[in-house]
């Protein structure tokens, strides 16, 4: 049995940056914050893996610059950096050399879980996992209030105290995971094919010297385009039923009853909008035609 | 529910998937594993964003508790600290790792200490505490709505904006009066009559023996001083001093001009402070006293009584009726709605979503025919097949008609084509007509109207659901303005929000001069006088320095007080804006200003020039000055004339001169 005791509660104390004298955005408090500064290295560290896997694979060039870009890009939080990085990193891997042209190689599509290609995803992602994490501790955690911004509004921050012991060990796990599925859905993508005969409509596809068995010229993109978009539909549909079939069942009465009120609105609208309008009408026509005439003037100030 | 960020970020893997899975495989598939990875860390963010919002969010509760001193309060003094905690407890089974909660401060009260906003990780086991101070300078309603909450994940792809209501109200009691500036009494309470009773040295029928006269026929028995009478030889009666209740009896005005000015500076909230003051002081020499407050419409009286309690209900009263605010009558729907759609967007984030409070755009369609001059293109499209009776005309369009159809076509085709170019060439007027009824209605999907009409129906729907009238109800707030501006208004009372409201009509009259409110007054005084015993004493806490003719009713209400020996004492606000009595010399010695234009002059009482033309500003204010001193010197003369004195509320200490007042109602044995 439980002991009858209060729950803790947390006060705004608690969550106060460790050195209240300095600006939480400012470099010198994130050398000072324990939890910044881990996610700062764990970026750090994901970055000089990526540098190792660029360098890896001939494209040394490629992997200074992301080191460049990324880590500047996570110290400063430059809010244009992960989306840059991808971009850069997208393009050393076309040329790894850093100019065109590409070396097409058929058999590449044919290779799944490569070590390489994990390490090298999974340390994309906790560069990104580790930049928009330090932003959000330092810079700005939420985004302003988008229908009426307040005058003088300060960006939040996601104080350090409310990191939790063994984030950084959790992020590894997910992006261990994530990783995984991923390359799991590119398999899928890049191995199976639609098929409206068989039941499930879906074949594997059967490739002879890893080149395309079946279809034209085009046909291969096309297939993986529809197995993608297939599998986002799905997905979207069952997590919109899902989602929303909860959404329903957790909604309060007021809520419900607006959406009930605003159905009915929709539904018998016009008629009572005649009517008002015609209320209105008549309405106003008797006051104008009993209007009185304009009295005494007085003679205070200005409108307060 | 998507962040800029996280719009930005999809997009980012929107483009990796497209060129990954598409286009470069044949190169490498690492941009492929690349973006199905992230998309995957993606939905894994939203998913565990969903989980935790469905789970946790309907289950937020908010406490709130307002400690002075140490206790807990059901209301608060204005003037001194009081701490408030909030408490934000989870129900559910998940926790928030990232919440922000902003407790909304009140109107009538400004932080001092501590914080109302913090970020926080909510367990279920682990509430958040928020605990702050704050300060009212000024009697009135202290309305807490709620706190507002921001929950997003650790990344900032994904944030919901929600508002915890708790809607609590706290009366702001006016301040305590310190003990020894007002406070008159003194350790010879003890040998005084019973509370509230002042002994007068008129004969009476109180305790003390005053003196000995000869009987006359009709003294009772028990009177007669047996001693006395043996001595003398003759029949003494002993007359005793009279014990006479001093009551004061505060008249409040409560009327709309009272309420103008900023919030915690009107004339109300200054004469609610002085009717405090005065009651505590009263209370404190044990006097009695009553307040009676009154407006254009109606009045409201406590009569006068003594205890705690009772002073508890006046000073909750005063508090009441300090917050009150003007009334928004002539202030335009639109500024009605654009003061209260950021509140309710603030306050209702739930119900204001076109999710829940939806659009639609055949509501936007401005129609032709609610104008007069649309129906002409009904009356165009009638007569337009009349053209068919020109003979050149119809000879002209059916050759035409006939030129245009292809060999060959299917005859279904044919009859189609040759409709269409029937119909525009036949009917032109018909063509030009649609089309503009087409770009008139289409019109209202554009601009600011739908702006306009989106905010408002959206607000009528929150109100038509609070007030519990339906759908209908929400047709009827969009189209009756009166309506919606009254709705709007009582929504923004409540919540203490101020519209600057306009001073004058569209014909240039004062809105504020209340003359209903003299004959309220009237009414209250002559009911008081009705109920009074002796030696009253009525304080007339109102503006009555504009009525003018008006003050009739009172003045002959005033003049009945008189007739039964009571006191009246008037005590007149006076305008923040306005130069004190004093610079009336001072604004009278100036060179007169050369009169304005009337358009000028109206727009200047409007408030719009005098806020924008700044040239303009001193001589309508020098003006407007002379006059208000005017009519305040000729209220000042007609009181006196009857016997009732007339002090500024800006003069000096007015509860010194009520108190110096019942001092000379208690007659000789004032202890002064």
């Amino acid at each position: 049995m439980k002991p009858n005791t209060p729950p803790r509660t947390q006060s705004p104390e608690d969550s106060l940056p460790p050195d209240e004298s300095l600006d939480p955005g400012s470099l010198r408090a994130m050398v000072h914050d324990q939890a910044v500064l881990n996610y700062l290295f764990a970026g750090l560290a994901a970055l000089a893996m990526v540098f190792v896997v660029m360098f890896q694979r001939g494209s040394d060039l490629g992997g200074l610059l992301l080191v460049l870009i990324g880590g500047p890009g996570l110290i400063f939080r430059k809010t244009a950096a992960p989306a840059l990085f991808l971009v850069i990193l997208t393009y050393f891997l076309i040329f790894p050399a850093g100019l065109p042209p590409a070396w097409r190689d058929s058999t590449e599509i044919t290779n799944h879980f490569r070590v390489v290609d994990l390490i090298l995803v999974a340390s994309v992602l906790i560069y990104l996992a580790a930049h928009y994490r330090v932003f959000g501790l330092t810079t700005q955690a939420l985004p302003f209030d988008a229908h009426y911004p307040r005058k003088g509004e300060k960006p939040a921050r996601r104080p350090s105290k409310l990191v939790r012991t063994g984030e950084i060990r959790t992020l590894l796990f997910l992006v261990t995971g994530v990783v995984v599925v991923g390359q799991l859905a590119w398999w899928v993508v890049a191995n199976v094919e639609p098929d409206p005969t068989a039941t499930p409509p879906l074949k594997l596809i059967e490739r002879q010297r890893g080149l395309w068995s079946s279809g034209g010229e085009g046909s291969e993109w096309r297939n993986r385009f529809v197995i993608l978009a297939g599998m986002l539909a799905i997905g979207t549909l069952i997590a919109r039923l899902v989602f929303g079939y909860w959404r329903l069942r957790t909604m309060s009465a007021v809520e419900a009853g607006m959406i009930l009120q605003d159905t009915v609105w929709n539904e018998t609208r016009r008629e009572p909008s005649r009517q008002e309008a015609w209320r209105v009408w008549g309405r106003d026509r008797a006051a104008a035609r009993q209007s009185p005439p304009p009295q005494n003037r007085s003679h205070r100030g200005a409108s307060q | 529910m998507l962040t800029a960020r996280g719009y930005w970020f999809l997009v980012l893997i929107a483009f990796l998937l497209a060129l990954g899975v598409l286009l470069l495989p044949d190169y490498t598939i690492v941009p492929a594993v690349l973006g199905l990875s992230l998309l995957c860390w993606f939905l894994f963010e939203w998913v565990t964003f969903q989980v935790r919002r469905n789970l946790a969010v309907s289950q937020l509760r908010a406490t709130r508790r307002v400690v002075q001193s140490g206790r807990d309060m059901p209301m608060v003094w204005a003037g001194l600290d009081f701490e408030v905690h909030v408490v934000i407890g989870l129900d559910g089974p998940a926790g928030l790792p990232f919440i922000l909660l902003d407790d909304r401060i009140p109107q009538a009260a400004e932080k001092v200490t501590g914080e109302s906003s913090a970020a926080f990780d909510i367990l279920p086991n682990r509430p958040a505490r928020l605990v702050y101070k704050l300060r009212s300078q000024s009697p009135g309603i202290l309305r807490f709505e709620g706190v507002r909450v921001r929950i997003a994940d650790l990344h900032g792809f994904f944030c919901i904006r929600l508002f915890l209501r708790d809607e609590t109200e706290y009366l702001i009691l006016p301040p305590l009066s310190d003990d020894e500036g007002r406070q008159r009494a003194d350790k010879r309470f003890n040998t005084l009559p019973p509370p509230g009773i002042h002994r007068l040295r008129r004969p009476g029928s109180g305790d003390e023996l005053l003196d000995l006269r000869d009987y006359r026929p009709g003294d009772p028995p028990k009177m007669i001083a047996w001693k006395a009478s043996a001595r003398r030889d003759r029949l003494i009666t002993k007359e005793y001093e009279s014990d006479v209740p001093v009551r004061c009896v505060l008249l409040l005005d409560t009327s709309e001009g009272m309420r103008l000015g900023p919030p915690g500076n009107t004339s109300l909230a200054r004469m609610t402070a002085v009717a405090s003051g005065v009651a505590q002081a009263t209370a404190g020499n044990r006097d009695l006293v009553g307040l009676t407050t009154f407006d254009e419409v109606t009045s409201k009286a406590m009569p006068p009584a003594r205890t705690k309690l009772h002073m508890i209900n006046i000073l909750r009263r005063l508090a009441e009726v300090a917050a009150l605010q003007p009334g928004t009558e002539g202030v335009p729907a639109e500024q009605l709605t654009a003061r209260a759609d950021p509140l309710a967007q603030e306050l209702y984030p739930e119900l204001m979503t076109t999710r829940v409070n939806s659009m639609p755009l055949g509501r936007l369609w401005i129609p032709l025919l609610d104008r007069r001059w649309g129906w002409l293109a009904l009356v165009v499209i009638g007569l337009s097949p009349a053209l068919l009776l020109i003979p050149g005309w119809r000879a002209f369009v059916l050759n035409s008609a006939a030129e245009t159809l292809p060999l060959g076509m299917h005859w279904i085709g044919k009859m189609i084509l040759f409709l269409v170019v029937l119909e525009l060439i036949v009917f032109p007027p018909i063509t030009l007509t649609l089309v503009f009824w087409f770009f008139h209605g289409i019109r209202g999907w554009f601009g600011p109207r739908r702006r306009q009409l989106t905010r408002r129906k959206q607000l009528a729907a929150v109100f038509a659901l609070q007030d519990d009238v339906g759908p209908a109800g929400i047709e009827r707030l969009i189209h009756d303005d009166e309506l919606y501006a009254a709705r709007v208004s009582r929504f923004l009372r409540e919540r203490q929000i101020r519209m600057p409201v306009p001073l004058y009509d569209d014909q240039g009259r004062y809105r504020y001069r209340s003359e209903d409110k003299a004959h309220v007054l009237a009414t209250a005084l002559l009911r008081a006088v009705g109920r009074a015993r002796d030696n009253e004493l009525y304080v007339i806490l109102a503006d009555l320095a504009e009525l003018d003719t008006a003050l009739h009713p009172i003045l002959k209400a005033v003049r009945v007080v008189r007739a039964r020996h009571h006191q009246v004492l008037v005590i007149v606000p006076w305008p923040a804006d306005m130069p004190p009595p004093e610079e009336s010399a001072k604004v009278g010695s100036r060179p007169a200003p050369k009169a304005p234009q009337p358009g000028r002059a109206a727009a200047a009482r409007s408030g719009r020039l005098v806020d924008r033309n700044h040239l303009f500003h001193p001589v309508v204010r020098s003006a407007l000055a002379r006059q208000y001193h005017k009519d305040y010197r000729k209220l000042r003369r007609v009181l006196s004339q009857i016997g009732a004195s007339v002090v500024l509320v800006n003069d000096g200490d007015p509860v010194r001169v009520v108190l110096d007042r019942l001092d000379r109602l208690r007659g000789m044995r004032s202890r002064r």
